[in-house]
């Protein structure tokens, strides 16, 4: 624990530096709580962290209205205003003192951007040529809040005087503009100034022709730039795909030829894992069973480790452990009428979102061999494209009885862009 | 949420257990979250079993040096430097659930909740602490054992002793000094073995009202025999034993058969038959996860490789590899794509896409998925490339690579890489790696029994 404050004797003066005490421990302990989950490493003397934590919902009810879905940190609007939008994230800044062990593990400063109304738009001026924007989150922290009048309780006296009695923490936005060119450079990276400490968050590129009503093109456009601070278990781009730059704010330069021009949203950092179970009987073929409506599963990359089995009629053991006898689950396919399959494939979506349900795995008999055995039979899973449900859906025909079981791993969902494309040579370099 | 102080008058007074109230509150706030996100169990009064446990600094790629130390490690230095025969203890949190002195009896809520924390976060203003061996003996080989002593709910004598004014019940006002502030604490001590041919281990201190001792390693001593000039403890001389935390998401960690590490803590042990020469440290809690998706057109026909990510030292880890390779024959402008994501090339959103389907459903969009495991322990701690996993279309020719096509991954300077040899343009490679905590404890896995020098 923080040291702690204990009032031995009822009526006794509290001093300033013991309220400090108590006001810093409260104060901090969200901090240095997420900075120890977070495992921020110790101040090295020269170079400190700082990054941004993205918001990614992770399934707590909603009691009404949608599922949340994940934006990412910088995205375009998707409306013809010629404007970014940036999304809620708490923005870390590692200790940068020295002064002693403590400091160097503890200090750290976080602070929560929670825009008004889920975002705050920030419109990019009209461009004649190629350009990069620059969008930054500036971090101030002990910025000391209107002094208010305290009574002051003098050796011999009252007295009154106006003091400074809080601080707090708190983040503002800024747009950089970069050079117009036809082969543009990125703007540099502002410099901190006291006490405030600038994090860059995405670099955006404006072409040619740029408009206050243009459409920003949001698969080809953001290179998020900010250090990402993951939870314990989260699942996230490696850098060669989501480019982030070491040190933050060095060259992102996406024509280097020693790495790949695929690219993934660094912010998607997060991830879910599901359990369940299927009884292929209790549905007709050909219908969509709402299989997990816990979170968004739209433009997620997913594993799927399955088993699909043969079971007697009303039986609802568990595949490979049928009936009275418990015998072990038999794998690898081949071995048994139980095989364990492994998949990845993800459920990016495009087109028009509507309330289409479209398919994002089929399991084919034809390649499998599955128990059901029939030629052209598959177990489908499908997503809703307007409320990112996820439906399970087989087309084997009516007498036969298997049992599934599926263990799905999600990666965070990706809001930045519709699918991995693009980080090469962006549309007009 | 907590209790909480509300002040409905401005300017009314405090009371002692308002204050305190505040107060434990605030310092507690952290250690409440931890107990929840390990989920200690409480102190069980009815059979006095405490629980502790040991949460490393470990580096996530948040900042800092990447490269950092296990929990107990060696300095470096040899007998001859400065301060004589020393181990390194790295930052950590100690987390006991014990009964201490002055706690009420027994309360459900209160026995749930309690549980005390305390950091070492290194000496001065160094990031560790190096903790003080005894000398070596003349011809026989010891134990020791680095352990924590976890003290608690200690008061601390603020400098100068400040006297505190009050006003008793009667409105008299008096004066005196008072101690205000608790605190907790650790201290890192060395419990020096017996010199033998076949030395014991020495056992963990019992729990007290006052403190609470954790072992953190044992570390093999070797006599002046073996080498009386340059001698420093190996790191091959540590056998890792707290009982490290997991968190949220550490789902993963080493069985007790590997990490040796008996319950409860305090046991002998001493290698028996049923334990294994396969060793594993305890330490090694944790996972990393990464995606990443590469095409063959952008990194080369043969031998060449690219930087996959450098955001974790990747040295020295288990990885498990879920890959999908897909080939695209028709058009090498929808080679940016997702592996088994048919787009139409020049569409943005207006894309059909199609669903992901198994290898031999349709020759013309062949995925495959399949699963490894791999490691990138290194042989001799060198910065050149070590080849950690390969995947070989001559070993499994459903990957259709051609004959002497094969990925694979290496590792360099920490970082992870990606290499080609011989797949031909048009193939996209989509991974997703998950790979196990960090082996810093020695470079090979072998000897979890006689750890001498080896």
């Amino acid at each position: 624990m923080e040291p702690l404050y204990k009032h031995p004797v009822d009526g006794q003066v509290v001093s300033g530096s013991d309220l400090e005490m108590i006001s810093a421990a409260a104060s901090y302990a969200d901090e240095r709580s997420l900075g120890e989950l977070a495992q921020v490493m110790p101040f090295d003397g020269t170079t400190f962290f700082r990054g941004v934590m993205p918001f990614s919902p992770r399934g707590l009810a909603h009691t009404s209205g949608p599922v949340p879905t994940a934006r990412g940190v910088v995205t375009a609007s998707g409306s013809a205003d010629g404007s970014s939008r940036v999304w809620p994230f708490r923005a870390f800044i590692g200790p940068n003192s020295n002064a002693s062990a403590y400091d160097a593990q503890r200090a750290i400063k976080t602070c929560v951007y929670a825009p008004a109304g889920g975002f705050t738009s920030l419109i990019h001026p009209a461009a004649t040529n190629n350009r990069w924007d620059l969008i930054v989150a500036v971090v101030s922290t002990n910025l000391p809040v209107a002094s208010s009048r305290r009574v002051q309780v003098a050796p011999s006296s009252f007295n009154t005087q106006s003091v400074i009695a809080r601080e707090l923490t708190s983040i503002s936005l800024a747009r950089i503009s970069g050079t117009e060119a036809t082969s543009p450079t990125r703007p540099a990276i502002p410099a901190d100034s006291p006490n405030a400490f600038v994090i860059p968050l995405a670099y955006v590129r404006i072409p040619a022709g740029h408009a206050l009503n243009s459409t920003i093109n949001r698969r080809y456009s953001y290179h998020f730039a900010a250090k990402v601070v993951p939870r314990n278990g989260d699942i996230r781009p490696a850098t060669v795909n989501s480019k982030l730059p070491t040190p933050s704010g060095g060259d992102l330069s996406p024509e280097t030829s020693s790495v790949p021009k695929m690219f993934m949203d660094g912010s998607a950092c997060g991830g879910e894992r599901l359990i369940f179970r299927f009884r292929q009987q209790d549905f007709t073929a050909g219908t969509d069973v709402l299989i997990d409506d816990s979170i968004d599963w739209r433009n997620r990359s997913v594993k799927l480790v399955g088993k699909v089995s043969a079971s007697s009629t009303g039986n609802i053991d568990f595949a490979g452990q049928q009936g009275t006898s418990t015998s072990p689950t038999p794998f690898p396919a081949g071995l048994s009428s139980s095989p364990t399959v492994t998949e990845l494939f993800n459920t990016f979506v495009s087109g028009t979102i509507d309330t289409s349900i479209v398919d994002v795995m089929r399991l084919d008999a034809n390649v499998t061999a599955f128990a059901w055995n029939g030629a052209g039979d598959t177990f489908r899973f499908r997503v809703h494209k307007g409320t990112g449900a996820l439906y399970l859906n087989h087309t084997i025909g009516a007498g036969s009885t298997f049992i599934g079981e599926f263990w799905l791993e999600a990666s965070a969902q990706f809001g930045q862009a519709g699918q991995f494309t693009g980080n090469g040579p962006l549309p007009g370099a | 949420m907590e209790k909480q102080f509300k002040v409905s008058l401005d300017g009314h007074e405090f009371g002692l257990q308002d204050v305190n109230l505040i107060a434990e509150n605030a310092a507690q706030a952290g250690d409440r979250l931890l107990a929840d996100l390990a989920q200690s169990p409480a102190f069980n009064y009815a059979t006095g079993a405490s629980y502790i446990g040991i949460l490393p600094l470990r580096n996530k790629g948040v900042g800092g040096n990447a490269n950092n130390g296990n929990l107990v490690e060696t300095t470096g230095n040899t007998t001859g430097s400065p301060g004589g025969l020393r181990s390194r203890v790295n930052p950590f949190r100690a987390i006991v659930s014990h009964q201490m002195l002055g706690e009420p009896v027994a309360d459900p809520k209160l026995s749930h909740r309690t549980i005390y924390t305390a950091l070492h976060a290194g000496s001065g203003t160094n990031p560790y602490t190096d903790v003080l061996h005894l000398g070596r003996d003349a011809t026989l080989p010891r134990w020791d054992l680095v352990y924590a002593e976890v003290s608690v709910n200690v008061y601390i004598s603020l400098p100068g002793a400040p006297i505190r004014v009050f006003k008793d019940a009667g409105g008299n006002v008096g004066a005196t000094s008072l101690d205000t502030e608790v605190q907790s604490s650790v201290r890192l001590l060395v419990s020096n073995g017996t010199p033998s041919a076949a030395p014991v281990r020495p056992g963990v201190p019992a729990n007290t009202a006052l403190a609470v001792y954790i072992p953190l390693a044992y570390v093999w001593i070797d006599p002046l025999s073996v080498d009386s000039s340059t001698f420093n403890i190996s790191r091959l001389s540590y056998q890792g034993c707290a009982p490290i935390v997991a968190l949220p998401g550490e789902t993963l960690r080493p069985s007790t058969f590997n990490s040796n590490l008996p319950m409860p803590l305090g046991a002998d042990k001493t290698p028996t038959t049923p334990f294994p020469d396969t060793w594993l440290p305890p330490e090694m809690v944790g996972k990393e996860e990464r995606l990443f998706i590469v095409s063959s057109d952008d990194i080369g026909p043969v031998n060449s490789r690219v930087l996959v990510d450098d955001s974790i030292d990747w040295s020295n880890r288990f990885l498990k590899i879920t890959a999908q390779f897909q080939y695209y024959p028709v058009n090498a402008g929808i080679r940016h794509d997702v592996a088994s994501q048919r787009d139409v090339p020049d569409a943005l959103d207006g894309g059909h896409v199609l669903p992901t389907m198994q290898v031999g459903f349709n020759p013309n969009f062949m995925s495959r998925t399949i699963v490894g495991m791999g490691s990138t322990f290194e042989s001799n701690g060198n910065s050149n490339y070590g080849q950690t996993c390969r995947l070989e279309d001559a070993t499994d020719p459903g990957w259709m690579f051609g004959a002497s096509g094969a990925v694979g991954f290496w590792v360099q300077d920490k970082k992870l890489y990606f290499d080609n040899y011989g797949v031909p343009p048009r193939w996209t490679f989509f991974l997703w790696v998950e790979a196990s905590a960090r082996f810093t404890q020695s470079y090979r896995g072998g000897n979890n029994g006689l750890i001498g020098p080896a």
